[in-house]
């Protein structure tokens, strides 16, 4: 039943976000929200009247009805309701009131005021509010915690047109948010000690840890751990913020912004109630501490005095129930705080149930008639109002009877709430007298300003002449009402008024009239017949002590005690503040309100943190590449040199060099004149033709290794990469300014560490015992396999079955004796795969810049100049480059010899790659090496001999050539997938030809034939399309 | 040889890494040569080196050792490896040709048109 | 099906090939490409029900055993993040297809670099073989630079640039490292590797080794002091695209990271000693100074992107706790992540494709236009921001939990502060760009797209699964965090027991 109770206003507002709402009429929200409110009640009385069965009782030896379900056990969230006495109680208090409000806002709403919105928030809060206190753990009560925050952020924000309303909305929810923060901190805290905690006969179970009945099991380890004052601290810093303490009392009044349905539903009756509720189920545990009382009692005290005072000086009738609000806030907090015992005394106190319920039910009422005055009168400055008990006879009553229940006058139910403090605080005993005694002064001060506020929220908008004439000019008035209100952002009314028919002073509609109504009765009838409440609650607040009785009963005022005096004393003295208290104000409000922590706030959140932001932004991220690229290395090579010292990070002994060998120093000493042309000549052109060498020098390198192979790689790729950039140098700036020569000694630094970092591993490694080593117990090392297996078959059928393919031994073989090239295409295939289609991609991504989005350019040879390129200025389509053809531009003009040549050579290049691709297998060669042949013999026909006469060349399509040799390299690799074998198994097979011989032949071959294709497709389609240019 | 290698992979990557760090773009480029140069000439000296080593192409007639030829398996790794730096190359030259194009400098250091910080 | 680990590689590939082909048509790319883009999510999600049921699946290409060919294993980390791939590639894909950008520039051969793009993603995600793997990020690496400067706008060669001269360097670290793993400990093989360097027994070689490999992978994952290349490309990524840039690229790297230490470097004298130190360091800052940037930025996506880091921060952080718990709570946050920052990403698309701009000094008031839009911005921002009961909030919390437990204090405090600045950005964004009276930016498209903005809805709705499903998926993130830090399991799928044995004998020796 619980989970229902729970969920059903969430799915209310599911619904009320999912009906269409163009069709229905404006008022369905209203009345829906009303109607899952009642759904909600009927389900709470069925679980307040309906006892749990006797054997659920047996069986979990509870008294109340609860709900179990794991969600992350491990974690300690588990999705655990109850319904104990305090959960009751706020479960009615939330409803009830949440009844009459919604009741009071489908009236008070402009039905044009985005309704569906508002009420669907509405519900959604009502839900969370209902998980906060039904929630038996913790972290799940955090849950919904945060979700009241976020539903009372968007409520506020309802007229996000006014950046009052935005400002309001980002500071409460900041100032919440942080608390909450704090709170999860501290919950985390809980878990942690009780995870880590020992005790005899005590065993940690995740699941219910953080239920608060284990909680309040296990004080005694809470409270004996180191952590724990941090802990109490976070979750305070929690309660606070939420219930608006001071110091962070300042977002509550910058909340008012929000509709006055929301005021009063969220700030004045339920939400704000939050921290009060963990208040007191926190106090079982901590309230034999001193400390306690000294946090929580001193912030209860400060915020009802700051409250209280700020509450008398406020000109808007709002504002001052804001203030009031926070000090009757203050007023709960400081109850518990005053609750200490360091006796550890005989029995604790009950829950503050009574003073919240009085409370929740005077201010909601009020704030409903502030918001029936503003409809009414169009504003809400009573230094503006007066007189109005002509016009709102009913309002007044009702605000008479409410405020004498805020004033605490006997016969209302404030006074029986009122009564409890005095008595809680008068009988309060600490270890030193400042806090014993100041502690209740400064309370009993505060209740001075309370009773000031009360008198003039009664007296000044309803007796008296009328301050301010203007406002029985109403049409004008609510004329310019309904201009200021879209952007004035301290236009004392809230946009509802806007909305209302100028009708002049009015009395409100029953509509509006009822609900409060309703809860000034309350007020009365509680107030007379509060023994028989007291029976009623009793039972509820004796409950958050977990068995243990707190004997605790609601006697009352019949019997005369000097408690009755003491308030009628009060009383009398409030009276007078009262009279004083305009005066006070106007010379508070010409000293200029301080208002500190709001600007303290602002000082932090709206300037400091964005300072530092941007500041941050600016050092930590350079917009120049040579920066940034500078400071990753430096970072790189830091980490790596501090690693290298923390793990004493050694090299080997110097080897002796083999006679003979002096030649492998040429091309080190041939490198360094060309790395310094490289480096610092001024000619772009000589910078890459003095680059060239060098790779020729890696080859000699690859050569003294005994690498055939890569020697033919190197040099064939050198010198299609000498083509491409010959090809693009003439778009380039052809020389470098002379700042861009200058040393840069930082560069060389960091350069000189990345060098020999980079040395010292390539040495140390080259000495490790570790590489030929056999591998796992008795298996060859992977060079030796490799060079073991190229050739012939090395797998018995049972090692074949060992991996899991049985009787596929005869299936392999690398079936070649360049071990290389075999490893290419067979041990390590997939490599190759992938590399080719690095290759294609790379090739398309050229075709791409060179002509998506590409403008025809003027004819500079520096290129650039380009007026802005314009976002798609006229895309062309890659198969037709028409569009894109460059008017031929005649390279430096091909001299005859050259272009003989180039004519002749595609034969004999044609026929050499043929050889290589062959022999590949087994000698020097292979699909890729060959691939780059042809394509260096293509690049020079198409250099040398001028376009017109190699146009097949330039119009074939290359990308499809990648096509084709991707898929005839991705058959290759799917085909074994047939056999029931991994990919790219290969098989070969002996045959004989008539004149040929005999011969292998290996599937293998078929995977170099696509690397072939792919790789001439690929450099001829970067050769072609920068040959265009 | 342990030591000269050590000594051309020392002298590589200096001058890729300070290359790297230059101004001009070009230099950049001519910088990541460098570097997938060096790298290479790292990778071919993992497989360390004997004197009597030969070329990893088995010679089936004679049954020699298999600790007579050089170590196939860095050999491949570079060969991947060029591979790549060659594609990935191309395409990096072509972007700074369009770079060039587009912004006319060299330099790259000018912040991009819309103004992102607050 | 013997390889069918390999399809969610081999199909987007086939894809590609096709569109290749198939360049004529728009029409006919969409239909390719969109067909495997969909059918990837399920064939993901059976993927990683059968490494789930039966255990690491494993394929030896072209039959070599273990250690010798190169060996493709798909363990729970692997299938997750595959599953994670699929979906915000479905997303995306079908973001762009609703029409994000114009014809004739998608038809210029977006969809198959977007599916190789894809393909070399799963690659990363189930080889094991470490070069095989610089491969994989090779393919990602040049199709991701392609994709993003594929617009040719201005800015976008220049940002290209950077994030690919970055990039660079980080391969060349990588290839560095590969090569002197083989010339330390003669293998590349990752599970090979693990044994080798436990059979070694040389920790400098291993600390050295490890922290070049940190290094790469973290300069992927764009890292405290090495996340230069990415928060000034990705805004200049093509819409849609871009949301499966933010969502996967970056974690890639992280993916990487949570592979390689538990199952190479765990060994305390090398881990306890000087990485974990090293890792939390590197995610403190990464949190907070990603976050800071973020905060001082005008248009969305700069903000995004720069959340991107500040978010990958808590995951090394998490890596960096090193314990189960630990690598729970950041696998769910990986998990969480991925979907929520794509989405993300592709809310502040919808609204650059409907507005024509994502600056927060140009729109306004998108709360009237968009409701539904507003909403699933607000759930997407939320649940970054980690508020409860949305999916940031329970690896955040767990996280907290176990900071707490290990006695990692100063870095919870860095996360928590860290989450509060989340908060108050994405709050700016929603002030701005939402709340405030309705602004239209002058080259605003005259009619909208509302198609882009279902698919954004779609990858939100998959967060709330999440959210809703949390319960499970945390059992799911633990279930792989034991089987990372129990890495016998890893090595005898590879290996087997031979390789097993080897590795119980090591670590017996290790023992003192």
């Amino acid at each position: 039943m619980l989970p229902f109770l729970l969920l059903l206003p969430f799915f209310g507002a599911a619904l009320l976000m999912l009906l269409p709402r163009e069709r229905l009429s404006p008022l369905i929200p209203a009345q829906a929200t009303v109607m899952v409110t009642l759904g909600c009640l009927a389900l709470l009385g069925v679980a307040t009247f309906l006892p749990p069965s006797l054997e659920l009782q047996e069986i979990t030896g509870e008294r109340f009805h609860h709900f179990h379900a794991d969600w992350m056990p491990s974690i300690g969230l588990t999705f655990s309701l109850w319904l104990d006495g305090p959960a009751l109680f706020f479960c009615w208090m939330v409803l009830g009131i949440g009844l009459l409000i919604f009741v009071y806002a489908g009236f008070y709403m402009d039905p044009a005021d985005s309704p569906w919105r508002f009420f669907g928030t509405m519900m959604l809060f009502m839900g969370s509010m209902l998980g906060v206190v039904m929630s038996r753990n913790a972290l799940l009560m955090f849950v919904f915690w945060e979700l009241t925050s976020l539903t009372s952020f968007i409520l506020i924000g309802h007229w996000h047109h006014k950046e009052s309303a935005r400002k309001g909305a980002m500071r409460a929810l900041v100032v919440t948010g942080l608390g909450g923060l704090c709170l999860m901190a501290g919950i985390a805290g809980y878990f942690w000690i009780l995870s880590t905690a020992s005790a005899p006969g005590y065993v940690f179970d995740p699941s219910t840890a953080l239920n608060w009945d284990s909680l309040w099991a296990n004080r005694e380890l809470l409270l004996n751990h180191p952590a724990s004052v941090a802990c109490l601290m976070l979750v305070l810093l929690g309660a606070f913020t939420k219930s608006a303490q001071f110091p962070f009392h300042f977002w509550l009044p910058g909340a008012m912004e929000a509709p006055t349905p929301v005021s009063a539903f969220l700030h004045a009756a339920t939400m704000v109630k939050a921290g009060i509720y963990l208040l007191g189920r926190l106090y079982p545990i901590y309230w034999s501490w001193e400390l306690w009382l000294i946090l929580v009692g001193s912030a209860g005290v400060i915020t009802m005095l700051v409250g209280g005072f700020m509450a008398m000086t406020s000109r808007d009738l709002k504002q001052l129930l804001a203030h009031s609000t926070v000090s009757q806030l203050g007023l709960l907090t400081a109850y518990y705080g005053f609750g200490f015992d360091r006796a550890g005394g005989d029995k604790p106190l009950p829950m503050d149930l009574l003073l919240v319920l009085s409370h929740a039910m005077f201010k909601g009422a009020l704030f409903m008639i502030v918001g029936v005055i503003d409809h009414g009168a169009h504003t809400r400055e009573w230094t503006r109002l007066g007189g109005l008990r002509k016009y709102m006879p009913v309002t007044t009553v009702l605000t008479i009877v409410a405020c004498a229940s805020m004033a605490g006058f006997p016969l209302t139910f404030g006074f029986v709430a009122k009564e409890l403090f005095l008595k809680t605080a008068l009988s309060l005993h600490a270890s030193s007298p400042l806090l014993a005694y100041g502690l209740p002064a400064v309370a009993i001060i505060a209740s001075l300003f309370t009773v000031a506020y009360s008198l003039r929220m009664a007296v000044s908008p309803f007796f008296g002449k009328p301050r301010d004439p203007s406002i029985h000019e109403h049409d004008i008035y609510s004329i310019e009402e309904r201009g200021d209100a879209e952007d004035d952002a301290h236009d004392g009314s809230d946009g509802a008024a806007s909305h209302a028919h100028a009708a002049g002073v009015h009395e409100g509609g029953p509509g509006l009239l009822i609900p409060p109504g309703i809860l000034v009765l309350a007020c009365l009838v509680a107030g007379f017949w509060s023994p028989f409440l007291g029976d009623l609650l009793s039972p509820l607040v004796n409950a958050p002590f977990y068995g243990t009785e707190s004997g605790f009963t609601v006697a009352f005022f019949h019997h005369a005690d000097k408690l009755l005096w003491t308030a009628v004393f009060l009383f009398g003295v409030g009276v007078l503040v009262f009279l004083a208290g305009k005066r006070i104000m106007e010379s508070y409000e010409r000293a200029g309100s301080p208002a500190i922590f709001r600007h303290a706030y602002e000082a932090i959140f709206d300037r400091a943190i964005p300072s530092l932001a941007a500041w941050t932004a600016r050092t930590s991220q350079t917009p120049s590449l040579r920066r940034s690229i500078a400071v990753f290395f430096a970072a790189a090579f830091g980490i790596v040199v501090a690693a290298m010292g923390y793990s004493g990070f050694g090299l080997p002994g110097a080897i002796a060099i083999p006679a003979g060998l002096w030649m492998a120093t040429l091309p080190i000493a041939l490198t360094l004149p060309c790395l310094w042309v490289a480096a610092t000549h001024r000619v772009l052109l000589v910078r890459v033709l003095a680059m060239a060498p060098i790779g020729f020098f890696v080859a000699m390198f690859f050569v003294f290794f005994r690498a055939p192979d890569l020697a033919l790689t190197q040099i064939l790729v050198e010198v299609v990469i000498l083509i491409v950039l010959l090809m693009v140098l003439f778009r380039l700036p052809q020389r470098f300014e002379p700042r861009q020569l200058r040393f840069d000694p930082t560069a060389g630094a960091i350069a000189l560490v990345g060098a020999l970092v980079m040395a010292a591993l390539t040495y140390s490694a080259m000495g490790s015992p570790w590489r030929h080593a056999p591998t796992l117990e008795g298996q060859p090392s992977v060079r030796d396999y490799y060079l073991g297996n190229a050739k012939y078959p090395a797998m018995t059928s049972e090692e074949a079955a060992a991996i899991g393919y049985p009787g596929a031994s005869n299936m392999r073989s690398g079936g070649g004796t360049n071990v290389v090239n075999v490893t290419l295409v067979d041990f390590r295939g997939i490599d190759t795969f992938g590399e080719i289609i690095v290759l294609g991609i790379s090739a398309i991504g050229v075709l791409c810049l060179l002509t998506v989005n590409r403008r025809r350019r003027s004819d500079n040879w520096r290129g650039g100049a380009l007026d802005d390129v314009g976002h798609v200025s006229d895309i062309v389509n890659p198969e037709t480059h028409r569009q894109l053809e460059m008017p031929y531009r005649a390279w430096p003009s091909p001299s005859l010899l050259l272009s003989e040549i180039g004519r002749l050579a595609p034969g004999f290049v044609l026929i050499f790659a043929a050889v290589l691709f062959f022999a590949g297998h087994n000698a020097p060669g292979g699909g890729f090496i060959a691939g780059l042949m042809v394509s260096v013999g293509l690049a020079m026909v198409l250099i040398a001999v001028s376009w017109t006469r190699s146009r097949h060349l330039e119009r074939f399509d290359f990308v499809r050539l990648i096509g084709v040799g991707l898929l005839v390299a991705l058959l290759t690799v799917v085909v074994p997938e047939l056999f029931g074998l991994p990919f790219l198994t290969s098989g070969h097979w002996h045959f004989h030809l008539p004149l040929l011989g005999g011969g292998e032949f290996a599937t293998a071959a078929i995977f170099d034939l696509g690397v072939f294709l792919l790789v001439v497709g690929a450099t001829m389609l970067v050769v072609q399309k920068l040959g265009k240019e | 040889m342990e030591l000269l290698i050590t000594l051309f992979v020392f002298v590589l990557y200096f001058g890729g890494f300070y290359l790297m760090m230059r101004r001009h773009v070009f230099e950049v480029l001519l910088g990541t040569l460098l570097l997938t140069h060096a790298t290479s000439m790292l990778l071919i000296a993992m497989g360390g080196w004997k004197p009597e080593e030969r070329p990893p192409i088995l010679v089936p007639s004679a049954e020699l050792p298999l600790s007579a030829y050089a170590d196939p398996v860095p050999q491949a790794l570079i060969l991947t490896a060029i591979v790549i730096g060659f594609g990935v190359t191309a395409y990096l030259v072509v972007l700074i040709m369009r770079g060039n194009e587009e912004m006319n400098d060299m330099e790259m250091t000018e912040r991009p048109r819309e103004e992102d910080e607050a | 099906m013997t390889n069918l680990i390999l399809t969610p590689i081999l199909l987007p590939m086939a894809g590609a090939v096709a569109c290749l082909f198939l360049r004529g048509s728009l029409g006919a790319q969409r239909t390719v490409a969109g067909a495997i883009a969909t059918a990837m999510v399920p064939l993901a999600l059976y993927l990683l029900s059968l490494v789930w049921r039966d255990g690491i699946q494993v394929v030896r290409a072209s039959m070599w055993p273990g250690g010798y060919g190169i060996v493709f294993a798909l363990d729970l980390l692997g299938a997750v993040m595959l599953c994670l791939a699929a979906v915000t590639f479905a997303a995306s894909w079908w973001f762009v297809a609703a029409g994000a950008m114009p014809r004739a520039q998608e038809k210029a051969l977006v969809h198959p670099l977007f599916l190789l793009l894809g393909a070399g993603v799963n690659w990363a995600f189930t080889t094991g073989d470490l070069f095989n793997l610089f491969v994989s990020f090779e393919i990602i690496l040049l199709s991701s630079y392609v994709l993003l400067a594929h617009e040719n706008g201005r800015g976008q060669t220049r940002e290209g640039l950077k994030f690919m001269l970055l990039n660079m360097i980080a391969s060349i670290f990588f290839l560095a490292s590969a090569g002197l793993a083989y010339g330390m400990f003669g293998a590349l093989n990752m599970a090979d590797l693990a044994v080798r360097i436990a059979q070694a027994g040389q920790p400098a070689a291993a600390t050295v080794l490890g922290t070049m490999l940190f290094l790469t992978f973290g300069a992927k994952a764009a890292v405290f002091p090495l996340f230069f290349w990415m928060p000034d490309a990705y805004p200049k990524a093509p819409r849609g695209i871009v949301a499966y840039f933010s969502g996967i690229l970056t974690k890639v790297g992280v993916y990487c990271l949570y592979r390689m230490f538990p199952l190479m470097f765990p060994a305390a004298e090398t881990f306890a000693g000087w990485f974990q130190p090293l890792i939390l360091a590197v995610g403190a800052g990464t949190m907070l100074v990603g976050v800071l940037c973020a905060l001082s930025q005008m248009t969305m996506k700069r903000i995004l992107s720069f959340h991107i880091i500040s978010q990958i921060g808590y995951m090394i952080f998490a890596l960096g706790i090193f314990t189960k718990l630990g690598l729970a709570a950041g696998i769910f946050f990986i998990i969480h992540q991925i979907i929520v920052k794509a989405s993300m990403f592709l809310v502040a698309d919808a609204v650059e494709v409907n507005e024509g701009s994502q600056e927060l000094s140009k729109v306004g008031g998108l709360v009237a236009v968009y409701p539904g839009l507003a909403v699933i911005f607000l759930f997407a921002s939320l649940s970054l921001a980690g508020i409860p009961p949305l999916s940031g909030f329970y690896g955040k919390y767990a996280l907290v939990v176990e900071g707490l437990v290990r006695g990692h204090t100063f870095y919870v405090v860095v996360s928590l502060v860290t989450s509060i600045l989340t908060l108050m950005s994405m709050m700016k964004i929603w002030r701005y760009a939402f709340w405030r009276d309705r602004i239209r930016p002058a080259n605003a498209p005259v009619h909208g797209n509302r198609g882009v903005i279902v698919a954004t809805g779609a990858l939100v709705a998959v967060s709330i699964v999440v959210a809703v499903f949390s319960g499970p998926i945390m059992r799911l993130s633990t279930a792989t965090a034991e089987q990372m830090i129990d890495r016998e399991q890893y090595v005898f799928a590879v290996l087997g027991d031979r390789g097993l044995a080897a590795l119980r004998a090591a670590e017996e020796a290790s023992k003192p």
